[in-house]
Order: structure tokens, then C-alpha cells, then sequence
């Protein structure tokens, strides 16, 4: 069984394979989308509430206010995702130049395990937040990445990496919360790898030709020496990198508009109440850490400023749940997987952080 | 929609994490609610015997079975819970120098669902209550002293403090003293600071508030133990005299002072707050009376008091006892009258006009009142009277009319009085500090000169 499984999905990435050489040959431009229409509509609404001057003072005077918190929070949320994002897409770009098909399929594990193991560990190689890690997942998948290892990569990656290792140290030092962060994704991101080595790719990711992913075409740039080609790869990478910038940004910015409109017209303090009680405090965390959307990077701060009000068990869901899965990000994942497989990847790490959360709380008394 | 097989497993995996999820929050809570702290700590073996029982959980605590803390010897006080502390405070003081037991019942539960899951339970021991009293000097300046009830111990000096102590109060554990002392060289001549020491002498003296340009004395704690009222004059211009009495909060933890009185015009002085730390007293000279102001809905009762003096609540916290001026037909006494704060009615409790009766002190379990008393308009020194709690059954303690007392101070067992005194057949007569049985009436001299004596309970 787990012969026809492997060889199904090896059968599924050469097809994909196929797709990619196809596309590779011309540039890709992103198509016109529902995402377009979405931030067509957003934008005429927040046209509409510039003109709200025509309304009576306290709804002016109140929306004047909040259109005000709303743009503050939204340029908050994508000012502090846009550097992790443009690093994503480079080490995209380079990817689709420099990284071989066959590098991937040589030394990346396809056995399930190994494979989840492989994925919950490259955040130590490709060190990116959960802004940067969905273009580079994407890319890699483009590469013939094994479905598990992009899974687990996807979900692991915003945490287990140097980066937020250091800034976890620096916030709540060597302890329970440091060890439970790290635990706790690991073992998330690992079993749900593990899970999706059962999907057939083409089942889960989207297809080539709705992703819009690809090269530019390198026919004219390409010049004939050695020398003149590793600078024109360096170029191609590049503009890679920048082609899928601009094709990942929209659901970066339908992402932080829709949290920014969660943070600013849903009243967040009613969730500070439950700070003590073992199963809400576990809810009301991981609901501020979706609509909240902080990058994993900076969030063990944030996280701090909770600590003495709020249980061990709803923080570490806080510190894992939320660089798995934000409001933007899982906007993001659109630009990879089929929906049904981001309500997948919504799902799954909600339930199981939840589980373990409570059961921290309930069982543990971190 | 096409439903795959790894739908399939999708959906079962969610269904079994959903399962395990209500299976986790139906079993409940398993943790036991953990105990930070005890206080007094475990085997403590110098326990103040007014010390009130603390004991901090891990977590904010929702509930409390009834009782949930007993003692062996019985003990009966009232429960609290703050945040993570769970409080009980006895009605009546400790017995000194005894074996206490304390067992903290299971059941006691935690706002987010723990519970103690078993009795815990621990011993201490009380100590014998101290006396303190000010001992005057001439040339040094006056300081806290401490000495042993049974006289054996030379009583040793305390404070260390660089000036002049004039007035002192116990914390309600017996832990600290808060007293106020004229300022040291460095000061404004003229003004008194507020200091605080703990009470078995360690950290002697430390500076609590500094008064640059105030007089601040008299010192009262609140039952908490973080806050003070005390009495500020304050003196406008170097050299003036002083200003009226106003009464102001001290808070310990945050080292903020502030008026009691939003209004600033509204005068106070001789501050007692009540046991249960509802009510203060004051002596409101500009309302010719005795205010008892309400520190929960901030209401005030105007008791009418001629005196001036400050009055002395009952260990329940609903009676005063006060001493006023009576006059009938161009003659005058002292009588002392009680003041029910629930029906707001006062019964006069001395026996007719001819006396000049002042000083009452309520016994520890309240049943009693010692009081000072003499035949009202005479040369006579003040006596040391007992009366019960309804002003019946009168009896002289002391009956030596050269003597003068006053400043009494009952026990914490209430077997003891200690009392200051003066020889009025002496010409420059020196305050001396005295203990007096109860039961034996047998008296006995504890330090002269020495003066304002207090419990160290």
C-alpha cells in the first residue's frame, strides 16, 4: 500500500513537473482573481467611508475614528509583514534559478516520516516567518518537494527557526514556554506532514496554471558565456523574486485588511476576561492570535505582556497557533493549495493546539 | 463535491481531535490547587498572637468550603479571599505562648477550576506579648523600649531613631511600628516625619515620610497593614506655627500620601479606625463632635462630643466608647457613653453627674471596659476602674488617690492591664509604666521613667 502511495505521488510531482517546464517558458502574470474583486470591493467601501462626511455627526465622528484605527492597524500589520514577505520571494527567486529539480529529488526524503522530519526542520535552513515561508513552500512544491516535507516546512518554519528561536530566548528565557513552543509545533507540524502524506498532490495544490508561478522567459536575456550567465541567473532570480512579491502581496493585503477590520471593529478586551479559565483563556488566545496576525518573529513579546494574566497553556496555544495560521497567511495559502485543503490547514493545527493547550492546563499546571 | 479519501481521513482525524477535546474538558480539572505560602510559615515559633492567618495559592480563588480553616485550640474569626489569598482573621487575639494547629480545608477552589485536594495542615507557636512603651530623656532622644511583662528582663531600648520619638503604633500582625519623630539636624526645626521599624528591632528605623515643612505624628494602621492615616499640620512658612489638624492616607507599598478629605478645609484628629477596618473615628473640631466616616459607601455620623478625645471601638467594630462633658444647673462631670453605629444611638454608661470618668478600653473579647475614674471637680489622682461591656457592675482596679492613672492598655489574653502613672505628692514627678493582675489586683512597677505604654502582641 505504501508502495502505491509513494508512487502515486511520485507519479503526481513528475506530472506537476510537466506543468512547471510548460509554464517556465513564458511570463506568468497573475490573473484576475476573486482576490481582485475582493479588494476592488474593500476599496470602494473605504471610499465610501471617506465620504461619510455626508452622515450625521456621531456616526461621521465614529467612523472617522475608526476608519482611522482601521488604517493604522492595517499599515501596522503590512509594514511589518512586506520585509518578511520580499525575503520569502527571494529566496524564492533563487530557488526557481539556482536549485535543481534533482538536488530535491536526491536529498529530500519522500518516506513519511523522514520526510515530516526533513520539513519540521528546514526553518533552520530557509529561515522565514509565515509571511516569507508560503512563497518559498510554493516554490519549493514547484520544485518537486515532497507534499508532507512542504506541509510540515509550511507550519514549522515560522517557528523553527534561529530567528524566533532568539526572540522566544530573549522574551520568556530557557523554560516551559521556550521547550513548549518548540515542542508543540514540532509535534503539530510533524503529525499533520505525517496526515498529508495520504493526499495525492494535484488534490491539494493548486494547479501551475492558477498559481500563475513560474520564470520569465530567459530566451533574450540568456547570454552565451559562463560568466555573463551566472550574473543573468542572479537577474532571473531576481525578477523571480519580485514576480512573486507582487503575485503573493495581494493576499498579504486581503489578509491585513480583513485583520485589521477584526481588530478594529471587534471588541478584543471582552477576550482578556478569560485569562484564567483553563479552556476560554486557550480560545480567546488563539482568536487573538489569528485576527491579530503578528509575525512569529516579534510575537513572544506581545505574548509576555500576557503572561501573568493569561494561562501557560492559552500562551503557548498564542506562540503556536498564530505563526501556523493567521488571517493573512491562510489568505496566502489560497495562492498554493486548493481551498479545501486551506480549511485543512486551518483545521487540523487549531484542533490540535486547542487539545494540547487544555490539556497543559487542565493536566500539567505549566 | 468529490469527496476523497483523504477527505475521509481529514474529517475522522478532526472528529477524533474534536472528541478528545470535550473528553479533556469533561474530566476536569486534575491539577490541585497549590499553596505558595503559609503564614505564619510552617513550625513559626515566635507568632504574634494578633497575627491574622494568610495563606497565598498559585491561583485566584473563586470559593471557600465552610469553615475553611480551623484551629486546634478553637479559634473563631472571619474568612476573606483576596486575588490568590485566602485570609482568616481571628475576632479576639491569640492565646500567648501557645501550640496552635491550623488545618486549611480541601475543597478550596480556584477560579480556573482547581481545587485543594486534601487537608494541609501545619503548627506554630505564639509568643508571650511584649510591652512597648517611650522612654524620656533629657539629653538623648527618646526612643521605643521593650520589656517582659513578668518584669524579669531589664526592658532594653528598641528604636534607634536620630530624634525624638513622640508617638508610635503596632502593625495589626505585630510585625512593624510606625512611629513619628521630630526631624533630625538635617530637617526644619519643628516638624515630625513618619518612620517605620519592624518590631523585633532589625531595620531600626526607616525613613517612611519625610514632612519638610509639616508636623506628621500619630500614626494609625489600617487592619491591612499597607496603609496609614495619620495627622498633618502643615507650616507654611519656615518658623510659623504649626496649621490645623488634617487627616491623610500613607500607603506602605506605593510610599503615595494624600489627603483622606477630598474637601481640604475639613479638619481631623486623634484617627482610629475600627478592627474591621469599616469605620474611621476622628475628632472633627469644627463640628464640635466625634465623625464616624464610612470607608465603604463614604457616609459620615456626627457623634456630638464635647471632649475632644479620641474614642475606643469594640473588637466587633459596632460599638464606641467615649468619654464627654455632662452639665446640669452649672455643674459639671466626665461621663463616658456608648455609641451603637447600627441604630446610631448612645447610652450613657457612668454612674451620675459626680464623676469625671475618661479613658475607656474595651477588654479583648469586648465584655469588659477599664476606664479611668475620680470624683468629678477633685484633686484626686484618676483611678483604674472595670465595668462590663452594659456599664453594670463598676469595681476599682486601683485605690490610691495619690496616684494618677491613665493610658491603659488590656492584654492580648485580657488577664493584664499596663497603665501609665504619676505620683501627684511628688513636685517633679516622672511618668512611670506599671502592669496591674486583673484577677490578683496585684500591681508592679515595669520602667520609669516611661511612658504611652502599648502590647507587642
Amino acid at each position: 500500500m505504501k508502495t502505491t502511495d509513494l508512487d502515486a505521488q511520485r507519479s503526481s510531482s513528475e506530472n506537476l513537473e510537466g506543468k512547471e517546464r510548460s509554464t517556465e517558458t513564458a511570463v506568468s502574470y497573475p490573473s484576475s482573481s476573486r482576490a481582485v474583486n475582493i479588494i476592488r470591493l474593500l476599496t470602494g467601501v473605504l471610499v465610501l467611508l471617506i465620504f461619510a462626511g455626508v452622515l450625521p455627526g456621531d456616526i461621521r465622528y465614529f467612523l472617522d475614528d475608526k476608519l482611522q484605527t482601521y488604517t493604522t492597524i492595517f499599515l501596522g500589520i503590512f509594514i511589518e509583514a512586506v520585509p518578511f514577505l520580499l525575503a520569502g520571494s527571494l529566496v524564492s527567486g533563487f530557488i526557481a534559478v539556482f536549485i535543481d529539480r534533482d538536488m530535491i529529488t536526491n536529498y529530500v526524503p519522500r518516506r513519511a516520516v523522514p520526510a515530516a522530519l526533513t520539513g519540521a526542520l528546514m526553518g533552520f535552513v530557509f529561515p522565514v516567518c509565515e509571511c516569507g515561508v508560503v512563497p518559498v513552500t510554493r516554490r519549493l512544491y514547484k520544485k518537486g518537494l515532497p507534499l508532507p516535507v512542504g506541509i510540515t516546512f509550511l507550519l514549522s518554519a515560522p517557528v523553527i527557526n534561529p530567528i524566533v528561536l532568539a526572540s522566544t530566548y530573549v522574551a520568556f528565557g530557557f523554560g516551559p514556554i521556550l521547550i513548549g513552543r518548540y515542542l508543540l509545533t514540532f509535534l503539530i507540524a510533524f503529525t499533520i506532514g505525517i496526515i498529508f502524506h495520504f493526499a495525492k498532490p494535484e488534490d491539494v495544490l493548486r494547479p501551475a496554471e492558477e498559481t500563475g508561478i513560474g520564470l520569465v522567459n530567459t530566451c533574450n536575456i540568456m547570454p552565451t558565456s559562463t560568466e555573463g550567465q551566472s550574473k543573468q541567473r542572479g537577474l532571473l532570480a531576481i525578477i523571480t523574486a519580485a514576480d512573486d512579491f507582487l503575485d503573493m502581496s495581494r493576499y498579504l493585503i486581503i489578509g491585513s485588511l480583513l485583520a485589521a477590520g477584526m481588530q478594529t471593529f471587534i471588541a478584543q478586551g471582552i477576550l482578556l476576561g478569560f485569562g484564567s479559565d483553563s479552556t476560554l483563556s486557550v480560545i480567546a488566545m488563539m482568536v487573538l492570535a489569528f485576527v491579530m496576525s503578528i509575525c512569529s518573529t516579534v510575537d513572544a513579546f506581545l505574548a509576555l505582556s500576557f503572561a501573568n494574566v493569561f494561562t501557560t497553556g492559552s500562551v503557548l496555544s498564542f506562540l503556536v497557533f498564530g505563526p501556523m495560521v493567521d488571517i493573512k497567511s491562510a489568505l496566502m495559502f489560497l495562492g498554493v493549495f486548493r481551498r479545501r485543503t486551506v480549511l485543512y490547514l486551518i483545521l487540523l493545527p487549531l484542533l490540535f493546539t486547542l487539545l494540547i493547550a487544555i490539556f497543559i492546563n487542565l493536566n500539567l499546571g505549566l | 463535491m468529490k469527496i476523497s479519501r483523504f477527505d475521509t481521513i481529514i474529517w475522522s482525524i478532526v472528529s477524533l481531535l474534536v472528541g478528545l477535546i470535550l473528553l479533556v474538558i469533561l474530566l476536569g480539572n486534575q491539577l490541585g490547587l497549590e499553596v505558595l505560602q503559609l503564614r505564619p510559615g510552617l513550625d513559626a515559633a515566635t507568632v504574634s498572637t494578633k497575627i491574622h492567618i494568610q495563606v497565598t495559592f498559585a491561583d485566584d480563588l473563586a470559593s471557600i468550603p465552610n469553615p475553611a480553616i480551623t484551629f486546634s485550640p478553637p479559634v473563631s474569626g472571619t474568612t476573606s479571599i483576596d486575588g490568590k489569598t485566602l485570609t482568616f482573621q481571628p475576632v479576639t487575639p491569640l492565646q500567648p505562648n501557645t501550640d496552635y494547629q491550623v488545618i486549611l480545608s480541601e475543597g478550596i477552589s480556584a477560579e480556573n477550576g482547581r481545587r485543594l485536594k486534601e487537608d494541609i495542615t501545619w503548627q506554630f507557636h505564639t509568643s508571650q506579648p511584649q510591652i512597648l512603651f517611650i522612654k524620656p530623656d533629657e539629653n538623648d532622644p527618646e526612643q521605643i523600649y521593650i520589656a517582659d511583662p513578668s518584669g524579669t528582663i531589664v526592658p532594653k531600648q528598641l528604636s534607634q531613631s536620630p530624634s525624638s520619638i513622640k508617638a508610635f503604633a503596632v502593625s495589626p500582625d505585630g510585625s512593624r511600628i510606625a512611629y513619628s519623630a521630630t526631624t533630625s539636624e538635617s530637617g526644619q526645626a519643628g516638624t515630625s516625619d513618619i518612620w517605620l521599624m519592624n518590631s523585633d528591632g532589625s531595620d531600626a528605623y526607616l525613613l517612611l515620610l519625610p514632612c519638610v515643612d509639616a508636623i506628621c505624628s500619630n500614626p494609625e494602621w489600617l487592619p491591612d497593614g499597607h496603609r496609614l492615616i495619620y495627622e498633618r499640620r502643615q507650616i507654611p512658612v519656615p518658623g510659623a506655627a504649626a496649621g490645623n489638624p488634617r487627616l491623610y492616607w500613607l500607603d506602605l507599598l506605593t510610599g503615595e500620601t494624600k489627603p483622606v478629605f477630598a474637601d481640604s478645609q475639613r479638619l481631623g484628629l486623634f484617627p482610629v479606625v475600627s478592627p474591621d477596618g469599616k469605620w474611621l473615628s476622628f475628632v472633627s473640631p469644627q463640628d464640635m463632635g466625634i465623625q464616624l466616616y464610612n470607608f465603604d459607601d463614604g457616609t459620615s455620623i456626627l457623634v456630638p462630643n464635647r471632649m475632644g478625645t479620641a474614642v475606643n471601638w469594640r473588637p466587633d467594630s459596632q460599638t464606641i466608647a467615649m468619654a464627654d462633658i455632662v452639665t446640669q444647673e452649672q455643674v459639671w462631670g466626665i461621663n463616658l457613653s456608648l455609641f451603637d453605629v447600627n441604630t446610631e444611638t448612645s447610652v450613657n454608661i457612668s454612674e451620675g453627674m459626680q464623676v469625671d470618668d475618661s479613658g475607656p478600653v474595651w477588654s479583648p473579647d469586648g465584655q469588659q471596659i477599664a476606664f479611668g475614674h475620680k470624683i468629678a471637680r477633685s484633686a484626686m489622682g484618676r483611678q483604674i476602674w472595670l465595668m462590663n461591656a452594659d456599664g453594670s457592675h463598676q469595681i476599682p482596679l486601683t485605690d490610691d488617690t495619690d496616684i494618677h492613672h491613665i493610658n491603659f492598655a488590656w492584654s492580648p489574653d485580657g488577664q493584664f492591664i499596663i497603665y501609665q502613672r504619676y505620683n501627684l505628692e511628688e513636685l517633679y514627678a516622672q511618668p512611670s509604666v506599671w502592669i496591674i493582675d486583673i484577677q490578683s489586683g496585684e500591681t508592679m512597677e515595669i520602667a520609669t521613667p516611661a511612658m504611652q505604654p502599648t502590647w507587642l502582641p
